[in-house]
C-alpha cells in the first residue's frame, strides 16, 4: 500500500489533487445513494445543499474509494460527544482530520426527552429496533429539540485541507459514510446529541417509574434501588462514608479462567482461535502474579 | 494537624490534597520528618506526600461557618495544590494504604498528628479489591485508541458478583470522594467507582502481561498464526506495551475493537430475559393478548412483568439485578432487539407497560412469520398451550356399490345400478369423501359453521385451531358438489378415474388418506396381506411361496374389478411362475363354471428371454397351450386368427409369446385378436411412449373387446430405473390415465419429487400407485423368511441367427468329419473331434467372435451378435439397479476379453478381470477392491465395480467374494461340483443377502440338451465327476465321447426353436 508510510512530507512527486490511494473504510453502497433511510437522507441533504456538485462527487468518491481511514462517533459524556473524528487521506502524504459537529442537548433538554419518551415508549423501542420512526422527530420538536440537521447550520463540518470551503469533499465522504451506520443504527443519531444509550434508557424508566407512582394517587411504591450518590452534601457528612463490603471471592474455579465466561463467537468467526492464543497468556499472568507483582 | 484527602480525577489520575492550610506536597523542614516517621509504614505515601508531582485540583468543598464545619453552609469551588499521581505511580500508595487498615501511629516521630481521610481510605479499598481481581486473573483484553494509535487494554471481568459489589461500593462512597468539580450534583458514584475499577485494572494487567514479555508464552499448536493479522497484533501489544503494530489494517482494528467490547460485554448478564407471550381470550369475543414478560433465568417459572420486577413485588430475584440498566429499560431495550427481528412486533403495538391486543389475524400472522424468526433469533416465546395448526385433509373412502355403510356426506348408491358381478361395471366404486382437520373428521355441519366464521382462529372441540379459511370454504363446497352428484346422475365412479382425480391436484386440500371398504380394504392396505388366497392350481408343478401366493391372488382381483397393474417384484421373486399360477388358476375357474376356455393372454418380452418363458412353462405349467409367435415362419393375419379361435385343431393357445419389436411389426394382426390379458415381461422396455412397441403394445392391448374387457399387466424388477415418468409410462400402460397424463405427471410428481424432494408428494404418489403396483424386495419382512438363501435359475437364450448359421455349420462338418474317423476306425481321433466340437459349439453360444476369433466387433450396429450375452446385459441391468454385485464365470478367457471392455463402456465400470495371468498380488487387490464398501473407495480412482468377470479355473476356488450375492455361469462347465465350488466364491459365511445363480444355457443348443440329462438323472453328477477323474481333460466333458454317433447328433443338433429373429 503506498501512501501513509512510504511517503514523508517533502515528497512531492503527487501531482496536487490526486488522491494517495488508501486502504480504509468501504461502504456497502457500491452505486447508487448512501443513505437508504430517511434520516440517514437528512444527513446527506444538509450536505448537498450546501456543497457545490464537484465536491459532492469527488466526496461520493473518496468514501467508495476507501479513502476515509478513520471514522469514530464520539462517546456522550466525553469532550468528544456531538463530534465526528474522522481521518481522510487525500492529496498529501498526511491524512486530513475531518470534524463534524452537532449540537449536544445538556442534561436539561435530555431529561425532556425522557419525559416525551416516558409518556409513550413506544418510538424509544422502535429506535432500538433500528428504525427512526418520524413521530420520534416530532415528539423531540415537540419538546423544543432538534433531532436531525436540518441545514448544515445543525452540522458544522471542518477539515484540516486547504480547501476553505465548507464542506470540502473530504467532510461530504465522511457524512456519506456516517449515513450509512445511521441507517444501520438510528441510536447513532441520538449519540452524536450526547445522548447515551444506556444512561437514556435509566432516565426513561425512571420517569415512567415517577408518573406511575404519580398514577398510583402517590401510593409511591419503593423503587427498586435508591439512587447512589446525589447532591453533595454540605454538612460534615461529606466527610463520611461507610464500610466498604468484602469484594467477592476472586478465585476462579480451577481449571477455568475469565475467557470461560465470555461468548467467543461475539469475537467475530475467529473467535475461538483468538480465544485460544489468549488463554496461555491469561494463566502465565495469573501464576507468576502472586509471586512478583504484589508491589 | 496533617488531613490528607485523595480524588479520583477524571484524568485517570489520583490527586492528593491535604485540609488547608496545609498545602501538599509538603516543602521545608517538615519533609525529612515526615519521611522518616512513615519510612517503616507507609514508605510509599510519604514518597508521595514530598513528591515533586505537583498540581492543581478543583474541588467542591463545605464552606465552615463562622463556627465551623458541623452547621449546614454552602459548598464552594476551590483550587487546591495537589500531589498528582499517574495510575502506576498511584495504585502503589493506594495499596499500602489499605494493607494498613489501621492507620499509621499517630505521633510517632511526626510533628504532627496525621490522618488519612476516609474518602482515600475508600478509593484505597476500591483499587485493592480491583487489584485483586486483576490478579487472580479475572480480566479481559480489549483494545482503545489513543494518541491515534490503538493499544491493548486489560478491562475487568465484569461478571454478576462483581458489578453487584461495585454498586454497594458506589453506594458507601465517602461524598468528598466525589467532589472534583463537575456539577453541582458531584460526580456519580457509580462512574467513579467505574473509573477507578477501570484504571486499576488496566494498569495492574498491563504490568502482568508484561512481566511476560521474555518468556515466550506457549502457543497452542493447533492454532494457525499467519502472519500479522489484527488479532495477532492486539495479542502482541497486550504483552509488550507498545502501540499495535503497523501491519495490522486499521480497519480490522476498528472492527476488532467493536468485538472485543461486545465480547467483554457479555460477561454480565442480567438475571432475566424477555418472554413474547401470546395470551388466549379471557372471554369470548374477547381480543388475543401480546404480553412483554421477564423471566427469571434461575427459576423459568418465575414470570413478571418489568414493573413488578422493578418494584420488588415479582419475586426475590428482582434483586438480583445488576447495574445500570433498570428491569424495564433492559425489557424496552430487548424488545427492541426483538422488533429489529420482527418488526411487526411495533406495529402491533408490544410494550412493557401494557398487554397489546391482537385480532385473531394478528395472532395467526405473529405466529406464523414471527415466532420463528424470533425464536431462530434467541427470543423466548410462550404460545398458549393448546395451540394447534391442523392440516386440512380429505379422507377418500371407496366401496363397492351396495357394500358398507354409507357415512355422512354421501348418499346411499341405489343397488340396481352396477351389482356386483356386473361385470361392464366391474371398477365402478362409490366414492365417500370426509374433510379432515389434524386427526378429527368434520361433518359437513362442522365444516359449515368453521366456513361461516371465517375466522383464522376458531374454537374446535375446546381447543383453539388455526385453520385456512380459504382452504375450509373451498373444501365445503367441493364436499357439496360431491354429494350432489352422488345424489343425482353419477353415483359411481370408476376407481381408475377416482384415482386419476386424486392425481390431478384438483382437489380443495390434500389427500390424507385413501381406503377402501369390505374386500376393497385390503387394495388400498399398505401389504396386500388380507387379499383371499386362490385355491392353489392343481396343474401348477410348484409349490408357490406365500408371498407368490398373494401374487396371484392381487392379479386375480385387480382383473376381477376390471383393473390392471404392475408386478415389480424384485429379481428373482418368481414373477413368472406368478403369472403361470394366475393363467392356471383362470383356467381351472372357468372349466369348473362352465365358462369354457379363456381367451388366450398374450405375453410380450425381449427376445432373449422368449427361451426362458417357453421352458419355465413347460416345466410349471404343462398344460398350458404355449404358442410362440416368433420367428420367420411365424403364422400372420387370418392364419393366425383362426389359431386363436381354437380352429387350427389342438384348441386356442392359453399363453402367446411374442418379443417386442414383433409387436411393433404385426400390430394389426395382433390387435385383431381378443386376448384376455396383455402382459409385458421387462416392462421397463415401453418406458419410452415413443418407442414403436410402446405404442404397438397399448394398441394391442386397448383393442376393445366387449364384454369382458382385456386385462394388462406389466411384470417388472425395476419400475423406476433412472426416472418417475417410467413409472408412469408403466402404470399408463397397465390402467391408462390413472396417473394423469404426462406433463401433468411431470409437474406433480415428477419434479417435486426428483428435484426438490417433497414428501407430500412422494407420499400421495405412494398412496395412489399402492392399489396398483406390487413391489416386494428379497428384504421384504413379509418376504425374506420365504426366501431360500440360494437361488438356482437355469437361464435360457435364444441364438442370434448368426450364432445359429455358424452353429449348423460346425455340426455339420463335426458330422462329417467323425463319419471319417469312424470308417478309419480311429477312435482317438473321433474322441479329439467331439471334444473340440463340443468346445467351438459353446463358444458359438457364448459369442461368434469367441469362435471366429477374428477380431470382430462385440456388437454389430448396436445389436447384440449374441443372445445370451444380450440376456448377460439384461440381468446386470437389475443388478446393477439394485446396487448389488454380480460375478460372472466363464471358463473361456477369451470371452473374458471380449465381455470386460463390453461391461465396461455399459456401465461406466472399471470391471476387474481375474485370470491365470493375473499376478497374486493384482488378485489380491481385485479382490480387496471389489469386496470394499463405497465410502472406502472414493480417494481412489473411481467407485468400486459391481460387476467382476473371472475365469472358472483361476477364480473358482479360495476367493471370499460375498460382497457380490449374483453369480452367472456364463458358460457350462458340466461339473456340479467345480460350478458349486465356484458358486460358494459368494454363498459362504459373511453372505448377508439371498444370492441368486444363474446357469445360462442357449435353447435348442447342446448347452441346454445337457443341462437337461443332467437335471434329470440325479445321479449323472457323481457319474460325471466319476469320469472327470479319468477322461484327464478336466471339463467333465470326457463321457460325451462315449455317446454313438446318433446319440451325438441328437444331442449337439440345432433344434427350431434356437433361432431368434
Amino acid at each position: 500500500m503506498p501512501g501513509r508510510t512510504g511517503l514523508t512530507s517533502w515528497d512531492s512527486s503527487w501531482p496536487p489533487g490526486t488522491r494517495i490511494p488508501a486502504n480504509g473504510l468501504r461502504p456497502r453502497s457500491k452505486r447508487g445513494a448512501f443513505a437508504t433511510t430517511w434520516w440517514g437522507r437528512r444527513f446527506t441533504a444538509a450536505v448537498e445543499e450546501a456543497a457545490g456538485a464537484g465536491r459532492l462527487s469527488r466526496g461520493r468518491t473518496y468514501a467508495r474509494a476507501g479513502q476515509v481511514v478513520h471514522l469514530d462517533v464520539g462517546t456522550p459524556g466525553t469532550r468528544t460527544a456531538g463530534r465526528v473524528l474522522a481521518t481522510v487521506q487525500g492529496s498529501r502524504a498526511t491524512p486530513y482530520d475531518v470534524v463534524l459537529t452537532l449540537a449536544t442537548w445538556d442534561a436539561e433538554t435530555r431529561a425532556e426527552l425522557a419525559d416525551a419518551l416516558a409518556a409513550d415508549p413506544s418510538a424509544l423501542t422502535a429506535v432500538l429496533g433500528g428504525t427512526l420512526p418520524e413521530s420520534f422527530e416530532q415528539l423531540c420538536l415537540d419538546a423544543g429539540l432538534v433531532l436531525l440537521p436540518r441545514s448544515l447550520s445543525d452540522l458544522r463540518t471542518s477539515c484540516t485541507c486547504p480547501d476553505l470551503v465548507e464542506p470540502c469533499k473530504h467532510a461530504a465522504a465522511v457524512v456519506y459514510l456516517l449515513a450509512e451506520r445511521l441507517d444501520d443504527d438510528p441510536f447513532t443519531v441520538l449519540r452524536l446529541r450526547g445522548v447515551d444509550r444506556d444512561a437514556l434508557l435509566s432516565l426513561v424508566a425512571e420517569r415512567r417509574a415517577a408518573r406511575e407512582n404519580d398514577g398510583d394517587g402517590g401510593a409511591a411504591a419503593p423503587t427498586r434501588r435508591a439512587r447512589i450518590g446525589g447532591p453533595l452534601p454540605a454538612d460534615d457528612s461529606f466527610w463520611r462514608g461507610r464500610p466498604l463490603p468484602p469484594p467477592p471471592d476472586p478465585a476462579p474455579p480451577a481449571g477455568t479462567s475469565a475467557l470461560d465466561a465470555l461468548d467467543a463467537s461475539l469475537l467475530g468467526p475467529a473467535g475461538d482461535a483468538i480465544v485460544a492464543r489468549l488463554r496461555p497468556l491469561l494463566v502465565a499472568m495469573t501464576d507468576r502474579g502472586s509471586q512478583n507483582c504484589s508491589t | 494537624m496533617l488531613a490528607v484527602h485523595g480524588v479520583w480525577a477524571r484524568r485517570g489520575a489520583l490527586c492528593l490534597w491535604a485540609e488547608p492550610p496545609t498545602k501538599l506536597p509538603l516543602t521545608g523542614p517538615d519533609t525529612d520528618a515526615v519521611r522518616e516517621a512513615l519510612a517503616p509504614v507507609l514508605p510509599r505515601l510519604a514518597h508521595a506526600l514530598v513528591a515533586r508531582a505537583r498540581g492543581t485540583v478543583e474541588l467542591q468543598l463545605p464552606q465552615p461557618q463562622s463556627v465551623g464545619r458541623q452547621s449546614a453552609g454552602d459548598l464552594q469551588v476551590e483550587r487546591l495544590p495537589a500531589v498528582v499521581l499517574a495510575p502506576d505511580r498511584a495504585v502503589p500508595v493506594l495499596l499500602e494504604l489499605a494493607d494498613h487498615e489501621a492507620g499509621p501511629p499517630r505521633g510517632a516521630g511526626l510533628p504532627w498528628p496525621l490522618e488519612v481521610g476516609e474518602d482515600l481510605r475508600w478509593l484505597a479499598g476500591v483499587a485493592a479489591a480491583a487489584a485483586t481481581r486483576a490478579r487472580a486473573g479475572l480480566l479481559v483484553p480489549g483494545l482503545e485508541q489513543a494518541e491515534g494509535e490503538w493499544w491493548g487494554r486489560w478491562y475487568p471481568l465484569a461478571d454478576r458478583a462483581w458489578r453487584r459489589w461495585c454498586t454497594t461500593a458506589a453506594a458507601v462512597a465517602p461524598p468528598a470522594a466525589r467532589a472534583e468539580d463537575v456539577g453541582r450534583a458531584g460526580r456519580p458514584a457509580e462512574e467513579l467507582v467505574g473509573a477507578v475499577v477501570a484504571d486499576v485494572t488496566a494498569l495492574v494487567g498491563s504490568q502482568l502481561a508484561a512481566a511476560q514479555r521474555a518468556t515466550a508464552v506457549p502457543q497452542p499448536v493447533d492454532v494457525p498464526v499467519d502472519g500479522p493479522d489484527a488479532a495477532g497484533a492486539w495479542l502482541t501489544a497486550l504483552r509488550t506495551r507498545e502501540p499495535v503494530g503497523p501491519e495490522a489494517p486499521a480497519r480490522a482494528l476498528v472492527e476488532l475493537a467493536a468485538r472485543a467490547e461486545s465480547w467483554r460485554a457479555s460477561a454480565s448478564t442480567q438475571p432475566a430475559e424477555l418472554l413474547l407471550r401470546v395470551a388466549e381470550p379471557s372471554e369470548e369475543d374477547g381480543p388475543w393478548l401480546l404480553q412483554v414478560r421477564l423471566r427469571s433465568l434461575d427459576d423459568p417459572s418465575t414470570v413478571a412483568t418489568p414493573g413488578e420486577v422493578r418494584r420488588g413485588v415479582g419475586g426475590e430475584w428482582g434483586q438480583d439485578w445488576d447495574g445500570d440498566l433498570d428491569p424495564w429499560a433492559f425489557a424496552l431495550a430487548e424488545l427492541g432487539r426483538a422488533a429489529a427481528v420482527h418488526p411487526p412486533l411495533l406495529e402491533l403495538g408490544a410494550s412493557p407497560d401494557a398487554d397489546a391486543e391482537l385480532s385473531a389475524q394478528q395472532v395467526v400472522d405473529l405466529v406464523t412469520d414471527g415466532v420463528p424468526a424470533l425464536v431462530g433469533a434467541g427470543f423466548a416465546v410462550a404460545l398458549p398451550g393448546r395451540w394447534l395448526r391442523p392440516q386440512l385433509g380429505l379422507s377418500v373412502r371407496a366401496r363397492r356399490p351396495g357394500e358398507g355403510p354409507a357415512p355422512q356426506g354421501t348418499s346411499d348408491v341405489p343397488s340396481a345400478v352396477g351389482a356386483p358381478g356386473s361385470l361392464a361395471k366391474a371398477d365402478l366404486v362409490a366414492v365417500d369423501w370426509t374433510v379432515v382437520l389434524g386427526d378429527v373428521e368434520l361433518d359437513e355441519k362442522e365444516l359449515a359453521a368453521l366456513a361461516e366464521q371465517r375466522a383464522p382462529l376458531v374454537q374446535l372441540r375446546g381447543q383453539w385451531v388455526q385453520v385456512d379459511a380459504d382452504a375450509i370454504a373451498k373444501s365445503l363446497r367441493f364436499l357439496r358438489r360431491s354429494v350432489h352428484q352422488a345424489a343425482a346422475d353419477a353415483p359411481l365412479t370408476p376407481l381408475t378415474q377416482l384415482l386419476g382425480q386424486l392425481a390431478s391436484g384438483t382437489l380443495p386440500a390434500p389427500l390424507v388418506s385413501l381406503e377402501g371398504e369390505g374386500p376393497l380394504r385390503s387394495l388400498f392396505a399398505a401389504e396386500h396381506r388380507t387379499l383371499e388366497p386362490l385355491p392353489p392350481p392343481t396343474g401348477l408343478r410348484a409349490q408357490l411361496r406365500p408371498y407368490q401366493e398373494r401374487g396371484v391372488a392381487w392379479m386375480a382381483f385387480l382383473d376381477a374389478h376390471g383393473l390392471g397393474g404392475v408386478l415389480a417384484d424384485d429379481m428373482g421373486l418368481g414373477k413368472t411362475v406368478q403369472l403361470l399360477a394366475l393363467l392356471l388358476s383362470e383356467r381351472e375357474r372357468d372349466a369348473a363354471v362352465g365358462e369354457g376356455h379363456p381367451a388366450p393372454t398374450l405375453l410380450v418380452c425381449p427376445m432373449s428371454v422368449v427361451g426362458n418363458w417357453e421352458r419355465e412353462a413347460v416345466r410349471f405349467a404343462p398344460d398350458l397351450r404355449v404358442h410362440t409367435h416368433h420367428g420367420p415362419d411365424r403364422l400372420r393375419g387370418e392364419e393366425l386368427r383362426s389359431l386363436m379361435s381354437g380352429q387350427r385343431g389342438g384348441g386356442a393357445p392359453d399363453l402367446v409369446l411374442t418379443t417386442y419389436p414383433l409387436v411393433a411389426r404385426d400390430t394389426d394382426d395382433l390387435a385383431a385378436v381378443a386376448w384376455r390379458r396383455v402382459a409385458l415381461d421387462e416392462a421397463q422396455h415401453v418406458k419410452n411412449l415413443g418407442t414403436r412397441a410402446a405404442r404397438a403394445v397399448r394398441q394391442v392391448a386397448a383393442a376393445p373387446h366387449p364384454p369382458r374387457g382385456t386385462q394388462k399387466i406389466a411384470l417388472t424388477g425395476t419400475p423406476v430405473e433412472n426416472r418417475l415418468a417410467e413409472l408412469h409410462a408403466v402404470v399408463d400402460f397397465t390402467n391408462p390415465g390413472v396417473l394423469g397424463s404426462a406433463p401433468r405427471f411431470r409437474e406433480r410428481f415428477s419434479v417435486p419429487i426428483e428435484r426438490h424432494g417433497d414428501e407430500n408428494a412422494t407420499q400421495l404418489l405412494t398412496t395412489l400407485t399402492r392399489p396398483l403396483v406390487l413391489r416386494r424386495t428379497k428384504t421384504d419382512p413379509g418376504v425374506a423368511p420365504d426366501l431360500p438363501a440360494k437361488l438356482e435359475l437355469v437361464v435360457r437364450a435364444n441364438l442370434t441367427t448368426e450364432q445359429a448359421a455358424l452353429y449348423k455349420a460346425v455340426v455339420d462338418e463335426m458330422l462329417a468329419k467323425i463319419k471319417e474317423a469312424e470308417k478309419n476306425k480311429n477312435k482317438e481321433q473321433r474322441r479329439g473331434l467331439v471334444l473340440a466340437t463340443l468346445t467351438r459349439l459353446k463358444q458359438v453360444c457364448n459369442h461368434p467372435a469367441q469362435l471366429l476369433a477374428d477380431g470382430s466387433p462385440f456388437l454389430r450396429r448396436g445389436q447384440h451378435r449374441s443372445g445370451k450375452l444380450a440376456l448377460v446385459d439384461d440381468i446386470l441391468d437389475s443388478v446393477v439397479a439394485d446396487g448389488e454385485k454380480a460375478l460372472l464365470f466363464t471358463q473361456y478367457r477369451e470371452l473374458g476379453a471380449l465381455l470386460v471392455p463390453h461391461l465396461e463402456q455399459r456401465y461406466g465400470v472399471e470391471v476387474p478381470y481375474l485370470h491365470g495371468g493375473v499376478s497374486k498380488k493384482a488378485r489380491d487387490a481385485m479382490v480387496q477392491r471389489f469386496s470394499g464398501r463405497p465410502e472406502d473407495q472414493d480417494d481412489d480412482d473411481g467407485s468400486a465395480s459391481p460387476l467382476m468377470v473371472l475365469s472358472l479355473r483361476a477364480g473358482g476356488t479360495g476367493l471370499n467374494l460375498v460382497a457380490a450375492n449374483h453369480v452367472v455361469h456364463v458358460d457350462r462347465w458340466w461339473n456340479p461340483a467345480v460350478e458349486a465350488q465356484a458358486t460358494d466364491r459368494a454363498f459362504r459365511i459373511g453372505q448377508t443377502k439371498q444370492v441368486q445363480v444363474r446357469k445360462l444355457v442357449c435353447v435348442g443348443t447342446v448347452e441346454e440338451r445337457v443341462d437337461e440329462l443332467m437335471t434329470r438323472k440325479a445321479d449323472l453328477a457323481s457319474t460325471v465327476v466319476r469320469s472327470t477323474e479319468v477322461d484327464g481333460t478336466g471339463t467333465g466333458e470326457g463321457w460325451l465321447t462315449h455317446l454313438s454317433t446318433a446319440e451325438l447328433h441328437d444331442l449337439v443338433r440345432l433344434g427350431a426353436e434356437a433361432v431368434g429373429e
